[in-house]
């Protein structure tokens, strides 16, 4: 029987509108960011009579958009990058070794995924200078795997559980080590978890504010968001000009979002939530 | 032979060897540090134990109570989330024209970062901003306000942008568990004649109740730990304290004043909060075992 289709034309008006509330300060933003600054005194939210591009050259050519930008990218992969592989070490052998700890251990790590970020920073700050490793991209990125692990890890670990331990047998019948069962039979299939739980940290990551505003205070290693934030005003009162930026900031997030959202909203659900 | 037993006893151990370093550096010797140097002060290059003297002055400076008392507010936004998230993913379940392509619009301003969120809609909220542009062209100039500036918008409106940043996720999360639902449950309640509210108080509900939990937990774990983005690119706080919360407090005493010992006496009283919130997480994610 095939099922009706139920909701009259109420829900659909209350639908619509709660759209419009979601989409109009992205709106807002794009559109203005192919204004001039004259236009968008007059005209705040018509679409751009005169089309420009002009704020986008000025955000890459009158600002350090391009260095930021790198130095966003360059953060992101690595911290992601590093997470995967202990995060993948780690699930395994939480998923599929016996030992002495194993369920202490993992219970310890599951609940400092919510620790509040903030309360570690005046510690971290003073670790990272015994190290000397302050304004450094390693010491960000170090602390950037530190806080993605627990959630990673918890996401690997419950895959891991759901692959059988026959496979696994089968392969050291046939004379693999546990390394050689890691990389030849339990990675390729982890790959979706992998995937998931990456493009979670990836937007985090490329996201994340507090912990680059404290520890990268030179001009040249600067991250995005921070760089955003300091735009307003610091760098320019030409508001178009900022919102090329947002713009410029928000798409690569945006491309993740429409080409794999089922992965990201499923790894997104799954990183707060018991299965 | 005896050798490489031993070595595959102490493998899952390898495996897990470098997640720990890095887990003790960055998150536990930094919690422990916190909470032992909230009984410490430092005197020129000294530093001396001196008991409860910074949580004494943090808890005489009327910044903390006022921090406090907004993160309790933020609480506030916890049920109108929950009630609204679950309403609209009821609608939505229903299985509305669209609701596929509603469900995913929802969800964007979820994965934007804070920091464009803030800034766009400082845009939108200020006092020549665009709401005030559009409430004056449609002649009721008594509403445009300064929605950020004045004392007593100011905190609402922060609350009302995380509510936007947020609302996508309860709306997902509800969504996904409505339809794990049993539909032969609905059918006889059709049957039986039953009206939408009905099934909505007697089937949805009961049967969302594990995950509504969750998501009141998690959402006030956010509201108490998350928020400093929102308030940092937004208000920095003010007006007058208005949007003052724990977290911007202790980065402001850190990096701002340079009382780092007072700062952690202070993280201490966030870390105690959030834990009973952890702490509850925990008990409610293994009672699901």
């Amino acid at each position: 029987m095939k099922r009706k289709r139920k909701g009259g034309i109420i829900p659909q008006i209350l639908m619509i509108l709660l759209v419009v509330v979601i989409l109009f300060p992205l709106y807002f933003m794009s559109v203005n960011s192919f204004k001039t600054h004259e236009e968008y005194v007059n005209n705040m939210i018509g679409l751009p009579h005169a089309f420009t591009v002009q704020n986008y050259v000025e955000a890459f050519e009158g600002k350090p958009f391009g260095q930021w930008f790198l130095n966003s990218m360059l953060l992101t992969i690595a911290a992601v990058l590093v997470t995967g592989i202990l995060a993948l070490l780690a699930g395994y052998a939480f998923a599929k070794m016996k030992f002495r700890g194993q369920k202490a251990l993992f219970r310890v790590i599951v609940p400092l995924m919510s620790v509040p970020p903030v309360v570690m920073i005046i510690p971290q700050f003073q670790i990272i200078k015994i190290f000397g490793l302050v304004n450094t991209r390693v010491s960000v990125i170090i602390i950037y795997v530190g806080i993605m692990l627990p959630m990673t890890i918890y996401l690997m670990r419950n895959f891991m559980k759901t692959v059988p331990d026959s496979l696994l047998d089968a392969a050291k019948i046939d004379g693999c080590g546990r390394l050689k069962a890691l990389t030849a039979i339990m990675m390729p299939l982890s790959i979706p978890a992998l995937i998931t739980s990456s493009l979670v940290n990836i937007v985090w990551v490329w996201n994340e504010l507090l912990i680059s505003l404290v520890f990268l205070q030179r001009e040249e290693l600067r991250t995005l968001m921070v760089g955003i934030t300091l735009f307003k005003g610091r760098f320019t009162l030409d508001i178009p000009v900022i919102m090329a930026g947002l713009v410029i900031a928000t798409v690569p997030i945006v491309v993740i979002y429409i080409f794999a959202q089922k992965y990201l909203v499923e790894g997104m659900l799954a990183g707060s939530v018991k299965e | 032979m005896k050798r490489k037993r031993k070595i595959g006893r102490l493998a899952p151990y390898l495996y897990l060897l470098p997640t720990f370093i890095v887990l003790i550096v960055v998150i536990v010797i930094p919690i422990i540090y916190v909470i032992v140097q909230s009984f410490y002060t430092t005197f020129a290059n000294e530093t001396v134990f001196v008991g409860l003297r910074n949580y004494r002055l943090a808890f005489e400076d009327e910044l903390l109570m006022i921090a406090l008392k907004n993160n309790l507010k933020l609480f506030l936004c916890v049920p109108v989330l929950t009630v609204l998230s679950l309403a609209i993913a009821s609608l939505l379940y229903n299985k509305m024209r669209g609701w596929r392509f509603y469900r995913s619009v929802i969800f964007i301003p979820y994965i934007l970062a804070i920091p464009v969120v803030g800034i766009v809609f400082s845009y939108l909220l200020q006092y020549n901003g665009v709401i005030n542009t559009m409430l004056r062209a449609a002649g009721i100039d008594g509403l445009a306000m300064d929605w950020l500036g004045d004392p007593n918008l100011a905190f609402p409106s922060v609350a009302i942008v995380i509510m936007w940043k947020q609302i996508g996720f309860g709306v997902v999360l509800f969504l996904a568990r409505m339809m794990s639902i049993d539909r032969a449950l609905y059918e006889s309640a059709d049957v039986d004649g039953a009206t939408w509210f009905q099934k909505f108080v007697h089937i949805t509900i009961p049967q969302t109740k594990s995950i509504i939990e969750f998501y009141v937990i998690i959402t006030l774990i956010e509201m108490l730990s998350w928020v400093f983005n929102f308030i940092y690119v937004m208000t920095a706080g003010g007006p007058g304290n208005q949007t003052l919360v724990l977290e911007y407090l202790i980065y402001k005493k850190a990096f701002g004043g340079g009382d780092f010992n007072i700062a952690m006496a202070i993280s201490v009283v966030l870390l105690v909060i959030a834990s009973i919130l952890i702490a509850i997480h925990q008990i409610v994610m293994r009672k699901e075992d």
